[in-house]
């Protein structure tokens, strides 16, 4: 039986820390590059990076160093390894939009749902309002997503990290977020009126959590 | 890229697979082999996009198992596509390789016509 890609990971990390100083240097930007690649199938990634791991390992006590053993150029290599990576099956990148996105709604949903429990307020949602916002939200998920793996990617090599695309990343978001909050409060109501109660959006909320949390778990033993 | 590393990449598919046609291996022990076969300088690290192109051609399998010396490694076997494949890379060869030697390092003896 072929073991969950989780372990997979787990055995890498262990397997990283017994990497010296300079060869961890050079295998981790050799990995964030590799994972950085979203659309590559996740098992295959996660085994040529763990027999990289392992042929680092085994050169490492011959004395070896990581630049000895896999070349002055780990961008080139690393290009070379993702372009012969087969790709993630379609379905496999949906279903995990799909449990992004109902995580993130889950979590939205359930602080709104305990304020309107804590405020006693009655809430009426309007489905046309509703889609939209979920639209627009999944949207700006798929762009920070985007520039996040896209800024990691070109700062995987680069000697000084710098991390001011944590940030930028972080500031598009919020950004994003809060003009989505105006744009929706602003937006008269359409659609389907939907009444939902004081317990309603909360009971919502945890539907939602349990969704994605199975997800996750179903993700996880592939 | 040197001159070497560019003759060799092409190359390099039909050198991974007669090693592994002979033997089960996996990754560390297959730069072995080759290092040993004289190629000395291709960086180890080759091989496993040459190894990943081969899995996705079909040309050999590769399955995690645990390693006399304890830990799992990732062994590859070679499959009939792959054997046949071979087959047509070393006829490829056979029929370059004199004309090629012939041409780039027959000079001294070329008569002039």
């Amino acid at each position: 039986m072929k073991k969950p890609i989780k372990t997979l990971i787990a055995e890498n990390n262990k397997k990283r820390k017994l990497l010296n100083e300079e060869n961890v240097t050079y295998y981790e930007n050799f990995l964030t590059y590799i994972r950085s690649h979203l659309f590559k199938d996740e098992r295959a990634t996660e085994e040529v990076l763990l027999e990289i791991v392992d042929h680092l390992l085994l050169a490492q006590e011959e004395g070896k160093s990581a630049e000895e053993v896999f070349g002055k150029n780990p961008k080139e290599l690393a290009d070379d390894v993702v372009e012969n990576l087969p790709t993630e099956p379609f379905r496999n990148i949906f279903v995990f939009g799909v449990e992004l996105m109902t995580t993130l709604l889950a979590s939205f949903t359930v602080v709104i749902g305990i304020m309107d429990i804590f405020m006693g307020q009655s809430k009426t949602i309007y489905a046309g309002n509703a889609l939209f916002i979920i639209g627009a939200f999944m949207a700006l998920l798929a762009l920070v997503i985007w520039i996040f793996m896209k800024m990691l990617k070109e700062d995987s090599f680069n000697p000084s990290k710098s991390k001011k695309f944590y940030v930028f990343t972080g500031l598009t978001f919020m950004i994003g977020s809060i003009a989505i909050a105006l744009l929706a409060n602003k937006m008269p109501a359409f659609g389907r009126a939907i009444e939902l109660g004081e317990y309603g959006m909360f009971g919502v909320g945890c539907v939602l959590v349990l969704i994605s949390f199975l997800m996750k778990k179903i993700r996880e033993q592939r | 890229m040197s001159i070497r590393t560019q003759l060799l990449k092409g190359i390099l598919d039909g050198c991974v697979l007669s090693v592994i046609e002979k033997e089960v291996v996996y990754g560390y022990v297959l730069s072995q082999k080759l290092q040993q076969a004289g190629l000395k300088d291709v960086s180890e690290g080759t091989i496993y996009p040459v190894l990943l192109r081969l899995q996705k051609n079909g040309y050999i399998k590769g399955e995690m198992r645990p390693s006399p010396a304890g830990p799992d490694r990732k062994y590859y076997e070679i499959t009939p596509l792959g054997k046949e494949a071979l087959q047509e890379i070393k006829e490829q060869w056979a029929a370059i390789a004199q004309p090629i030697t012939v041409l780039l390092g027959g000079n001294q003896n070329e008569e002039t016509n």
